[in-house]
């Protein structure tokens, strides 16, 4: 695959659309809002990705992009006037019982959203594997330190979970 | 390396790792292929070959890892979701549907206080674009007409120099155009959006000269040079030269305009047809100084731009561009 920085603006779309619908819609359970989302996360970046100097970094600009509009989107929901983010992170939405996806696809979100809410974003992008360890540290905004002992431990939360609904559902 | 501190290190790689044999998962992510080449984890992969409890429990996790892997990507994407966006991003900027501001990541704390402020809010029960592409291009389209057509400020009128009369008015009629009736032929072809590529003084002059009214003009007179005159007393650009096949041409008045601090003036010609011939100083001239005349549509209106001596000169004529007249 060509490197991020040789991409034009369409190619980086066709590369990057996908990987981003799935991050919004495992942070918005909805859709509607992940597609919204993704347009958006594409929009900023047509505006203002001039301001990105590495354009090596373009993955994890976008993958940002889209997470802080998400948590904005969530602060004015809720009204929050003072935010903490992870606060933030357990306002998300329910999963619509009606969208068409895949079994796999709702076991997995629906799992994530029983996970302590304070991991359950670094895990969707570790388990998405689109980004490294520093770029998933970079998108939340959180040291890497700390990224790697929340998925640590959010790990063993997830496997449990997942494995109980996985049976429940067989 | 004992067990439990091999497991710690073991946890940390990415799913699709199938111990010795190199084997990746299908997501052809390479994550895994870097965790093996890490030298933090060598002997921690070294040790999965003479531990087999070790081993087995590394491809229980591997597996689950893999399979909880496998299920996010089963997220299904709307099959339209790229073609709309990109579709979405060739409109104008003022045509697309997403008009929200995100912060920008990796920006100093200046530009993410800037970003945050001129956000707005999404309706929230708006239906995303993407469910109904055709229905959010016609609302922008017709968004876009309605935009293109709002009054603008009013014109300067501040000479007060206003010598309009009856008779003047009456040619007017003459053109088949009422008394107080903008001079601009309004039922000419609807509006067609060629605004792509359009200099910002092209578009500004199109919305004065569409809401031009008699009562405007700053200076009325059927003859070119005493609007000349009229203008270089008023210190406004004045043409000292007007295209010959102007220059026959009978004269309704002239105006003067403000744009982004440069003034233009206007003299307004009738020959059947009504011809705008705008003036502005070069040295004062707002946008890009044409090398060579340059045709330009707009709306339902065409211009032609070109340079005489310190002058940069505009005519108007309402309809394509086949109206403009072969005199420069």
């Amino acid at each position: 695959m060509t490197e991020p920085e040789n991409l034009n603006f369409d190619e980086i779309v066709s590369a990057f659309y996908q990987p981003l619908y799935r991050f919004g819609y495992s942070l918005a359970k909805n859709e509607h809002e992940a597609g919204d989302l993704a347009q958006q996360t594409f929009f900023v970046y047509a505006e203002k990705g001039d301001s990105l100097r590495d354009k090596s970094k373009v993955k994890s600009w976008l993958f940002t992009t889209l997470y802080r509009e998400f948590l904005k989107r969530r602060r004015k929901d809720s009204r929050m006037d003072h935010y903490e983010p992870e606060m933030l992170e357990t306002v998300g939405g329910s999963v619509e019982p009606h969208i068409r996806r895949s079994m796999d696809a709702n076991l997995a979100v629906e799992a994530l959203a029983e996970v302590d809410a304070v991991y359950r974003q670094p895990l969707a992008l570790f388990y998405m594997q689109d980004l490294s360890y520093k770029e998933i540290a970079e998108t939340l905004d959180v040291p890497i330190g700390t990224i790697m002992s929340r998925l640590s431990r959010g790990k063993a939360q997830l496997r449990d979970i997942f494995k109980r609904k996985e049976t429940e559902t067989t | 390396m004992k067990r439990e501190e091999a497991k710690q290190l073991l946890e940390l790689c990415r799913p699709g790792y199938h111990g010795q044999t190199g084997q990746h998962g299908h997501h052809g992510h390479r994550g895994h292929e870097e965790d093996r080449q890490d030298p933090a984890l060598a002997e921690a992969f070294a040790l999965l070959d003479t531990d087999a409890e070790l081993n087995a429990w590394f491809e229980a996790q591997q597996a689950i890892d893999s399979r909880i892997s496998e299920c996010l990507h089963a997220i299904e994407v709307p099959a339209d979701l790229e073609a709309s966006i990109l579709a979405d991003m060739r409109l104008p900027k003022a045509h697309r549907t997403q008009s929200e501001s995100a912060p920008i990541p990796f920006a100093t704390e200046t530009d993410r206080s800037a970003e945050t402020n001129e956000s707005g809010e999404r309706l929230p029960n708006s239906r995303p674009w993407w469910q109904s592409p055709w229905i959010g291009l016609a609302a922008l389209f017709l968004i876009a007409a309605v935009v293109l057509n709002l009054p603008r400020s009013d014109p300067s009128a501040s000479s007060g120099d206003q010598e309009a009369t009856s008779g003047q008015l009456s040619q007017l009629s003459q053109l088949g155009q009422p008394p107080g009736a903008a001079l601009a032929d309004r039922t000419a072809q609807p509006a067609q959006t060629v605004m792509a590529g359009l200099p910002p003084v092209l578009k500004f002059l199109s919305g004065q000269i569409d809401r031009l009214q008699p009562e405007h003009f700053n200076k009325r007179d059927d003859r070119a040079e005493n609007l000349q005159a009229f203008l270089v007393s008023t210190q406004a650009p004045s043409p000292r030269a007007i295209p010959d096949c102007l220059g026959k041409m009978a004269t309704i008045g002239c105006i003067t305009f403000e744009f982004e601090g440069s003034q233009l003036s206007m003299i307004c010609f009738k020959n059947g047809e009504i011809y705008h011939l705008v003036t502005a100083n070069k040295s004062t001239y707002p946008d890009g100084l044409p090398t060579q005349p340059q045709i330009f549509e707009c709306l339902n209106k065409s211009f032609k731009i070109w340079v005489d001596g310190e002058q940069v000169k505009i005519l108007a004529v309402t309809g394509a561009k086949e109206n403009i007249p072969e005199f420069i």
